[in-house]
């Protein structure tokens, strides 16, 4: 089984977020990660060709630095990676990225693509659906069990308030959602190995990078204020507590 | 003329020279039994232990040749140094004995005779019989020994070589009415069985008799080896060649070496020659399980097993490894330079092995040999250390295994993963923006080395200092009072990172190799020299892991610098206010036995007033909080939990408030009151000695 996984790279989600003047997000000294939905999808893409061999092949649009984030994904055992290389990819909007990312695909004669279902920063989630439209292919997106059942697959994905379980054929393309599978600790003895393995950098095409959506501004969400602590002996702080939520915030 | 006291040597026995064939055959059986145990700890790494041999051998002398270590143990160990000591004066005895017999040397006679050969010796005989009574009563009664059949045969064995001389003894005083039989007090004894008895009855059973002592004392002699009492050879071998490196300290690992193909001890010739050696001079005395607070809390780790159970497999798996070395070896030689190098486990991987001999060398390290469980119970505390007599090194093998388990298979409890990406990430195992860590300071006017660039100090408050909101109040006191003092001071902020101490100890090299060279990068653009830290593992990193990578710094431990603050009178206030209670100080594992840091803590508790009142288990014993190596980090499932059992040992003093000096211990004394659900305060050094400037 041949699988293609879409890596992205990110500011790690723990990071303090800056803007600079013109609402583009500082990148100065961030620590940058594989995208964690990414991590999913490509956890459970090495396990499926652990199961029932193969290939996983990463393929990232981004920048040299992205190359990270595809060195994290060889560590965890994919067997090779394609960096599509644009210095000005985070300026394309969710149709751009999907047209270069299924461009690439489209020739390796994949049996399974994946991906995040969206990513930890922009988190759009229109990339996984775009690239299954391009390809013509059927989507399973916000997956949190994939399956190799009859030469096909059974995944599980979320559904409001449920879960829904589902046959598809192959190929396809299964978007990840948190719990598709827990991301394995490479050993340094992989990531070792990883820095061995030779990246396939190439341009990314269509070098065009004209976005139709037009960002506009950005701004921070307030940062979150101290709780409000109540003192004083447990019976009159719990009275206190219940009059506040009762009186002030209204929620009783 | 006064008639010179003396004996006859070997009274009674004819052929006497029949001993030297036979001693020479019992040590030529003792001799082969060393070799192939010898061979066992040459597979393992190199290792230099022949520095400083004038130390070197004064630690042997005192605690091996005297057994002080052995006798601080009070009962065993006393009784180990009285056996030990009749046995030297017994075999001085039998050696001059042999000496008049067949040199001719006039020795046994005159007051040397009476005084040391009658008297002396019989005392020591009486004293040796008697501690191995002792000793079999007390494995028959003390289960935790797990004594095994070969305890009780060398005992057996021992008992009835000094039984049967006492009756020899008795039966030549009888046979040749020994005018100088007082000076024997206990043949004397003897001998009283034998009254009425017929000279050839005499002459017949002492004949017997003698030839039985004789055999069993050489079987014991040709036994030796294979058996437990090798110690005798090993244990002051082990002393002497015990670790002069500053404590805690582990090997360095080139991280930058392209040739690098493992790291740490993934199978047992992966460990240096003196960690196998451990394995065979450790004697199951037991100290190690008593001393160790994962045993006592019910883990599934017990510090002498560990040791046993890398002996037991090295036993099995080093003769393998011996012969394939050597094979190897020879080969090596054969091709000349430029072979590939090989690791342990591909040696081990292509050799042709009998179906038995592959069974024995497949066995995992960690899996079949050591159980995962047992290796992630480890504190690193080192109480287990500190108690050995042979001064064995059980925590650095620990720590070895982790290192390959963590580095090489990607195997370790699951909850570890998200510490060592928040490390790797933010630079600290919560995995709070890095960005935050200086957030503490806020509303406390604390400089940056920025701000202040020539500050004698560069204050490090590490993660727990700058990220926990309890120990945050420990750095805002310590603030306090180094300002209250005019120390100069200033922090890194956001530029500090993880020391890295946990993620070492827990094997994670990597990790630890990030953390430590992105820290001495920016501590040495800084010009940094000297750093107060609060947390006992930042000062283990910063002080004797960093030095490995190039970073060399004075660090000091807050309870040293407040503690000589204090004595220069630099805090004034401090020593006007006496009213701070019985105060239970509980000593830091990385702050005492790692660095023998013990009085300041408690002159600090002293110096803001406290009553110091101590637990059973303090000082060089005391018993881990739980939290060391790493354990901070991981999940406690098995058996009771160790801050609590230590919160219990604190409450038994009825204190008014428990005192730490490290940021791991609060957090784990504080929860442990509470689960004991004692409302009893648990406050860092720096807190209680802040309490004296609040108004």
């Amino acid at each position: 089984m041949n699988i293609v996984v879409c890596v992205k790279q990110v500011i790690d989600t723990e990071a303090v977020i800056e803007l600079d003047g013109e609402g583009a997000v500082n990148l100065e000294g961030q620590t940058l990660v594989i995208d964690p939905y990414s991590e999913f999808a490509v956890e459970r893409a090495v396990q499926l060709t652990e199961e029932h061999g193969g290939t996983v092949t990463l393929v990232c649009l981004g920048d040299a630095g992205c190359a990270a984030a595809l060195r994290h994904g060889l560590a965890m055992g994919a067997s090779e990676a394609v960096l599509l290389e644009d210095d000005r990819w985070r300026e394309r909007d969710a149709v751009g990225a999907a047209a270069v990312l299924a461009d690439a695909i489209r020739p390796m004669g994949a049996d399974l693509v994946m991906g995040g279902w969206k990513s930890g920063d922009t988190a759009a989630a229109q990339v996984m659906g775009r690239v299954a439209a391009l390809l013509d292919l059927p989507l399973a997106s916000m997956a949190t069990s994939c399956e190799v059942a009859d030469g096909g697959i059974r995944v599980l994905c979320e559904v409001d308030d449920g879960v829904e379980a589902s046959d598809l054929p192959l190929p396809a393309v299964v978007a990840a959602q948190q719990g598709l599978a827990e991301p394995r600790y490479p050993s340094v003895r992989d990531v070792m190995g990883a820095r061995r393995k030779k990246i396939d950098t190439r341009p990314a095409v269509p070098a065009d990078d004209a976005s139709a959506v037009v960002v506009l501004s950005r701004e921070l969400k307030p940062a979150r204020t101290g709780g409000r602590i109540v003192e004083g002996a447990p019976a009159e702080a719990v009275a206190e507590t219940v009059r506040l939520l009762a009186e002030e915030a209204k929620v009783l | 003329m006064e008639e010179v006291p003396t004996r006859e040597v070997l009274w009674n026995v004819s052929v006497h020279w029949v001993i030297y064939p036979l001693f020479v055959l019992a040590l030529g059986c003792a001799v082969y039994f060393f070799v192939r145990r010898w061979r066992l700890w040459k597979i393992g790494l190199p290792e230099d232990r022949s520095d400083h041999p004038k130390e070197r051998l004064f630690g042997m002398f005192r605690d091996a040749l005297l057994q002080v270590k052995v006798a601080e143990r009070r009962g065993p160990g006393f009784v180990h140094v009285a056996m030990y000591t009749a046995m030297i004066i017994l075999l001085i005895a039998t050696v001059t004995v042999a000496a008049q017999a067949d040199l001719g040397l006039p020795l046994v006679q005159g007051d040397f005779y009476l005084y040391f050969l009658s008297l002396a010796v019989d005392i020591a005989g009486a004293a040796f019989c008697v501690a191995m009574v002792a000793c079999i009563v007390r494995r028959l009664v003390n289960k935790s020994l797990e004594s095994k059949p070969e305890d009780f045969i060398v005992l057996g064995a021992l008992l009835t070589i000094g039984v049967t001389g006492f009756v020899l003894e008795g039966l030549r005083i009888a046979g040749t009415d020994d005018p100088w039989s007082a000076w024997s007090p206990v043949g004397d004894l003897f001998a009283g069985l034998f009254a009425g008895w017929s000279a050839e009855q005499i002459s017949a059973l002492h004949l017997g008799l003698w030839y039985f002592h004789m055999a069993l004392a050489f079987g014991l002699i040709a036994w030796w080896t294979y058996c437990k009492l090798v110690h005798v050879l090993l244990v002051p071998r082990a002393v002497y060649s015990r670790s002069l490196a500053p404590k805690g300290e582990l090997p360095f690992i080139d991280m930058e070496d392209e040739g690098l193909l493992t790291m740490g001890a993934g199978t047992l010739e992966e460990l240096t020659w003196k960690d196998l050696f451990d394995t065979q001079a450790c004697i199951r005395c037991n100290r190690c399980q008593e001393a160790c607070p994962a045993f006592a809390c019910g883990k599934p780790l017990s510090p002498k097993a560990l040791m046993q159970d890398l002996g037991a497999e090295l036993e099995q798996r080093g003769p393998i490894v011996y012969r394939l070395q050597h094979e190897a070896a020879r080969n090596g030689e054969d091709a000349g330079e430029g072979a590939e190098p090989v690791t342990a486990a591909d040696l081990v991987a292509a050799a042709d092995l009998s179906e038995a001999e592959r069974a024995v060398v497949d066995r995992t390290l960690v899996g079949d040999v050591i159980s995962p469980d047992a290796l992630w119970s480890c504190t690193t505390c080192g109480a287990c250390m500190e108690v050995c007599p042979a001064m064995l090194e059980h925590v650095p093998k620990i720590v070895k295994m982790r290192t390959y388990q963590v580095s090489m298979e990607s195997a370790f409890p699951p909850e570890a993963q998200a510490t060592f990406r928040n490390m790797e990430n933010n630079g600290n195992p919560w995995g709070l923006g890095w960005q935050t860590r200086s957030k503490w300071t806020e509303g406390l006017d604390v400089p940056t080395l920025a701000d202040n660039p020539d500050a004698e100090y560069l204050y490090w408050p590490g993660c727990s200092g700058a990220f926990d909101t309890r120990n945050r109040k420990v750095s805002a006191a310590l603030v306090r009072l180094l300002k209250e003092a005019g120390v100069s001071f200033a922090i890194l902020g956001n530029d500090e990172k993880c020391c890295g101490d946990s993620a070492r100890r827990m094997g994670n090299e990597f990790v630890y190799f990030m953390l430590a060279s992105e820290n001495i990068a920016t501590l040495d653009a800084c010009g940094v020299k000297k750093i107060i830290v609060q947390c006992p593992h930042c000062y283990q990193a910063l002080a004797r892991d960093y030095p490995q990578l190039g970073g060399h710094y004075e660090v000091v431990h807050h309870s040293v610098l407040l503690a000589q603050l204090l004595a220069e009178g630099r805090l004034p206030k401090a020593a006007e206010r006496a009213a701070a209670g019985r105060i239970c100080v509980h000593d830091s594992c990385y702050l005492g036995r790692y660095q023998d840091v013990y009085d300041e803590p408690r002159a600090v508790v002293r110096g803001a007033g406290g009553n110091v009142v101590e637990m059973e288990r303090c000082g060089s014993h005391s018993f881990c909080c739980g939290a060391g190596g790493g354990r901070m980090w991981l999940e406690e499932d098995a058996g009771e939990r160790v801050n609590v059992a230590r919160a219990a040992q604190a409450l038994a003093t009825s204190p008014d408030a428990v005192a730490t000096s490290c940021p791991f211990c609060l957090t784990m004394f504080s929860d442990g009151m509470v689960s004991e659900d004692a409302d009893v305060p648990v406050r860092d050094i720096a807190e209680i000695l802040a309490g004296a400037y609040d108004d």
